[in-house]
């Protein structure tokens, strides 16, 4: 009994002593912001790498006989990337690939939509913004004096939406 | 004295063909609405990317190459395996194959064309819509519509599981980070 009491006594259960940092948030802010940072570097670094390995794509590259990528295309998508990097370092594309006709994309996702930037030659670019369910739109910009804005709307056009319904094709045979 | 039509190659042996009418069910034969589709998808930078969302397979793997002046290739699924297309093609690092469902080309407003070759897989197929166009001043408004249906068949062969060779290589090698 005497023990259970003194298991009670306060002085051996003092309040813990808390240090207290004034805001706390900027700390957690500054840390997340760093990490975004890092995870953004190694993202410019891989969108670097893969565009040297591109560079040096041979003809029929995709098995499909496309040609070797020419190198005005290339020296124009390194331009634009270093340009979206200057502009938006945080916001590297999250993906970038050659087409077919021999242009380089870099795409964003941007929530549900899709923006492809198709480079397709020195001075021009066209932008594809594409959203489930709502129609594509289609505009351009020039490269030199990109200004972050787009402002030509080529075209909008949307066939039939997809039928978001539709089942998935499982490999389950 | 008349000769009989190329039918092109027999179906595969299969339940499903089986109902559809094999023997007689030849590559010839018009695509059925609940066919699937298959596609290929070079191993290359960005064409499968998991981070993409709806877009895994980059609507670039659906466009016209120089070569397709007929429209986009696509092969029946009733005639060829995607393990069996998939070791056919000629791409040095390999290749996926994505699934799409006839239904969802046609609801598209695309039209699916049976075109047997021999030297091709069986099942061959093509979209005359999606054929290979130079952009010029002319062409640039069929150039995106093209890319559009690009996009959009991405977004339904992303939603279906894709063929992935055992042992495909990365088609980069990555940085160290």
């Amino acid at each position: 009994m005497e023990e259970r009491k003194l298991m009670y006594l306060p002085d051996l259960n003092p309040p813990a002593i808390v240090s207290t940092v004034g805001t706390p948030a900027p700390a957690i802010a500054t840390a997340s912001a760093i990490s975004a940072d890092i995870r953004a570097i190694q993202s410019w670094r891989e969108r670097d790498f893969e565009l040297a390995t591109i560079r040096e794509f041979a003809e029929n590259w995709d098995g499909r006989g496309s040609d070797a990528p020419a190198f005005a295309a290339i020296e124009a998508a390194a331009l634009f990337l270093a340009i979206c990097k200057e502009k938006g370092p945080t916001n590297p594309p999250a993906r970038i690939s050659l087409s077919p006709s021999g242009f380089l994309s870099a795409d964003w996702l941007e929530g549900d939509a899709l923006l492809r930037a198709e480079i397709l030659d020195r001075n021009e670019i066209e932008w594809m913004r594409a959203i489930p369910g709502h129609p594509t739109e289609f505009f351009t910009t020039a490269l030199m004096g990109q200004t972050g804005t787009r402002t030509e709307q080529v075209q909008t056009w949307q066939p039939a939406p997809i039928a978001e319904e539709e089942l998935a094709l499982p490999y389950a045979r | 004295m008349a000769t009989r039509p190329n039918r092109g190659r027999r179906a595969r042996f299969t339940l499903r063909t089986i109902i559809r009418g094999w023997p007689w069910y030849y590559e010839t034969a018009p695509v059925f609405p609940n066919e699937v589709l298959l596609r290929t998808v070079p191993n290359s930078i960005g064409y499968y990317s998991k981070v993409m969302g709806n877009w895994t397979i980059d609507p670039n793997a659906f466009q016209p190459a120089k070569d397709d002046d007929d429209g986009i290739s696509l092969f029946r699924e009733d005639f060829v395996t995607a393990e069996d297309l998939a070791s056919l093609s000629t791409h040095a690092k390999g290749v996926r194959v994505a699934r799409v469902l006839a239904r969802e080309c046609t609801s598209l407003y695309l039209s699916l064309k049976p075109a047997p070759d021999p030297p091709m897989p069986p099942g061959h197929t093509v979209i005359p819509e999606m054929i290979y166009l130079k952009r010029t001043a002319q062409t640039n408004i069929q150039v995106q519509n093209i890319k559009d249906f690009a996009q959009k068949l991405a977004q339904i062969a992303s939603k279906n599981d894709i063929y992935t060779p055992p042992g495909m290589p990365d088609p980069v090698t990555r940085p160290r980070t």
